[in-house]
């Protein structure tokens, strides 16, 4: 942990609020894409995020300043994910719930505490070519639609949806091979 | 199945038949479902890494919202009871709440006003404190050498202190949870308490699955059960399950939920601790001694399944002065509803200028009223004006009224309001959808001073919550409750669509039975 975290922590140790807000700059993004990885539901992706924090921000007494403050944070979240995934799989498959079911009870196979796996992932993407790197773009940043994305590229709407599908699994080879190098040389 | 259907299902390009294509390879494939999977988790950290600035800061915003309208009560909790308190109480500071960043002060500033889920006349004055704090459940019998920190049957949320002796209550969701003294609860909502000090043994029914026990050093989550919990004056906390299944987790929050079935024990005496230890089952000494609720017999029910073409249909009840009930009234047939395909044989059908008269003769003495139906809304016809539903005839000023909110009305359309004289509460569901839904208004009378003490109502066998839509205020000279109830209204300002199943009882019935009321026809 950076010296400039371990003052934060020790700010909001003494009350200050003002430092957990710069923590929550630090690591929003990275926890949230954590957890999207984990648990891929979009209502639930910033409430575990979002509870993460308060129960952080309770226990920060508790808390050691030199050590990871960004690794406590996906301790945290993950055994929220886990309890979600728990609640799910006691549900009854249905028609409504279809689709998280799949999502639940699919997980991936990524190592669960890997610190680095999003900022793999961030390596990853900026290592698209520019081509996949415009689509990416315009489908999360611009927010449009395969109509959309298929004529501004002058490609099929079938193409768009393809490479974004290819891109994502390119991504995910991508993060396993830099993880697997990763576990080698640790 | 191809990468091409994948991208357009995650992305909700899919037509139905498409959709339902791959859902159907879905269950067929474990490796197309791998791969969805893959692709979902992928498609939302991307989407999250590239967020834009505004959505990021937004999520910021909410957390430190909830921090700082965190406070302290003064009772010992645990930080996940904390957590959860966040997420049911405050409403307002979770994540997608808080998109209505604007909103989000003031709401806060206005606490739980905007939860009061009934108001509380209280001597013909305003009721604004009363109607702070919503009543959740309702004591129902207390052993003779009960001494308690209370008096009223119906309690809001807050410590419930048990001296000595026992007492039982209900709540609004159904649970039934019975305490020993000496022991100390608090009251977190319909679905949650918090035994700080004591022991309990709760059943609960399938409607309120999910009623959740925690403790200093426990949660206990029901998920169809009967169970008792004991916790020490040092926060150790143990539970018997006696029937059915629950899950328990240390209070710690690190640690994951044991799903636990009948006759297992565990305990739990360490925050730092993430594990539950067991222990030898217990739950033998622990047993229901006070009256359980019990259903109540309605003093109406039609099911208009026996007019014969003769505008009268039979009231199934046992008054005898209310055998027949004309569906035609005295401004004629012009304005009286006409019969129609109801939720179960036949039921009636209104337009804005259509109304029913039940007569009810409910004694000036009963304490309280439900009014139970079934109702389906013609969608299309709902405009910027609200719909009277049903007006209770109270005796005095203070009338009741059931109405579904206009676009100009309700928070939102197609919701339920209930009024009385100026007041309104405004609930958030829309049910004007043209689909069936039971409704049921239910209100109790303090029987010392027979003024209306709580009014809750209930969708689809559910609480529903109601805020404030305006000032509260109901006089207190309620003496002669309920002389009718009339569905509909006769001067173009009721609603358009459909009745049936119509129960009136002189009482407030148990929850649960306004659960079974709604199981029986919806199965």
């Amino acid at each position: 942990m950076d010296k400039t975290e371990t003052a934060l922590v020790k700010r909001v140790q003494s009350g200050d609020l003002h430092a957990y807000e710069e923590l929550l700059d630090i690591h929003s993004h990275r926890l949230r894409a954590f957890i999207a990885l984990k648990l891929p539901i979009s209502h639930l992706i910033d409430e575990i995020a979002h509870e993460s924090f308060i129960f952080a921000h309770a226990n920060i007494q508790k808390f050691d300043p030199y050590t990871d403050f960004g690794k406590w944070l996906r301790a945290i979240a993950f055994n929220l994910i886990r309890r979600e995934v728990q609640r799910y799989r006691r549900k009854t498959m249905n028609e409504k719930n279809f689709f998280e079911h799949v999502l639940v009870s699919n997980e991936a196979g990524f190592d669960a505490d890997n610190d680095e796996l999003i900022v793999f992932l961030e390596e990853c993407i900026k290592r698209l070519p520019d081509n996949q790197q415009k689509l990416l773009r315009l489908k999360y940043e611009e927010g449009e639609n395969s109509i959309e994305m298929s004529e501004e590229l002058g490609q099929s709407r079938a193409w768009v949806r393809t490479t974004l599908c290819r891109i994502r699994s390119a991504l995910k080879k991508c993060v396993e091979s830099k993880i697997a190098v990763s576990q080698r040389l640790s | 199945m191809n990468q091409n259907a994948i991208e357009g299902y995650l992305s909700g390009e899919l037509d139905d038949r498409d959709s339902a294509d791959l859902e159907q390879a879905l269950r067929e494939s474990d490796e197309l479902r791998v791969t969805l999977r893959e692709q979902a988790a992928f498609d939302h950290a991307i989407a999250v890494l590239t967020d834009v600035d505004v959505t990021k800061h937004r999520f910021e915003g909410s957390v430190m919202a909830a921090i700082r309208a965190k406070g302290s009560d003064g009772v010992k909790r645990s930080v996940l009871t904390a957590i959860l308190d966040q997420r049911e109480r405050v409403n307002v500071v979770r994540w997608p709440d808080l998109l209505k960043a604007a909103a989000v002060a003031c709401l806060f500033a206005a606490g739980l006003i905007y939860l009061a889920n009934e108001y509380r006349p209280n001597g013909g004055e305003m009721a604004t404190t009363q109607a702070e704090k919503p009543s959740l459940a309702r004591v129902q019998s207390v052993s003779e050498d009960a001494v308690w920190s209370g008096g009223s049957e119906w309690v809001s949320s807050g410590l419930l202190n048990l001296i000595s002796g026992r007492l039982g209550f209900e709540t609004n969701l159904g649970a039934y949870v019975e305490i020993e003294g000496p022991a100390k609860l608090r009251l977190e909502s319909e679905g949650r308490v918090f035994l700080q000090e004591g022991s309990l043994i709760a059943k609960v029914p399938p409607m309120a699955s999910g009623f959740t026990v925690n403790t200093p050093a426990m949660n206990v989550v029901d998920i169809g059960t009967m169970f008792a919990v004991e916790v020490a004056e040092n926060g150790d906390s143990s539970l018997h399950v006696i029937e059915g299944v629950v899950e328990a987790s240390s209070a710690s929050g690190v640690g994951t939920g044991r799903i636990l079935t009948g006759g297992m024990s565990v305990r739990a005496s360490d925050l730092r601790e993430s594990d539950l230890t067991d222990i030898s089952y217990g739950g033998d000494g622990y047993a229901f001694r006070l009256d359980h609720p019990v259903a109540h017999t309605p003093a109406v029910d039609l099911s208009f399944d026996d007019d014969h073409g003769s505008g009268v249909v039979r009231n199934q009840a046992l008054s005898p002065e209310l055998e027949e009930v004309s569906i035609v009234g005295d401004a004629g047939i012009d304005r009286s509803p006409k019969l129609s395909r109801g939720v179960r044989g036949s039921g009636l059908s209104f337009q804005e200028d259509r109304s029913l008269d039940i007569p009810t003769s409910l004694s000036k003495d009963a304490e309280g009223l439900t009014l139970s139906f079934w109702i389906r809304l013609d969608a299309s016809a709902l405009s910027e004006s609200q719909w009277q539903v049903a007006w209770i005839d109270t005796g005095d000023e203070s009338d009741l009224r059931l109405a579904i909110g206009g676009s100009d009305q309700a928070s939102v359309a197609g919701s339920i309001m209930l009024q009385a004289g100026e007041s309104s509460l405004s609930g958030g569901k829309d049910i004007a959808d043209g689909k069936w839904h039971h409704l049921v208004l239910r209100v109790a009378r303090n029987p010392a001073t027979r003024s209306l003490e709580s009014a809750h109502v209930f969708i689809n066998g559910s609480p529903e919550r109601l805020e404030r839509a305006g000032s509260l205020s109901l006089s207190n000279d309620t003496q002669a409750l309920l002389p009718m109830v009339r569905f509909g209204a006769d001067a173009g300002t009721g609603f358009r669509g459909e009745i049936d199943e119509v129960k009136i009882f002189d009482s407030a019935i148990p929850s649960f039975q306004v659960f079974d009321i709604f199981d029986s026809i919806s199965q």
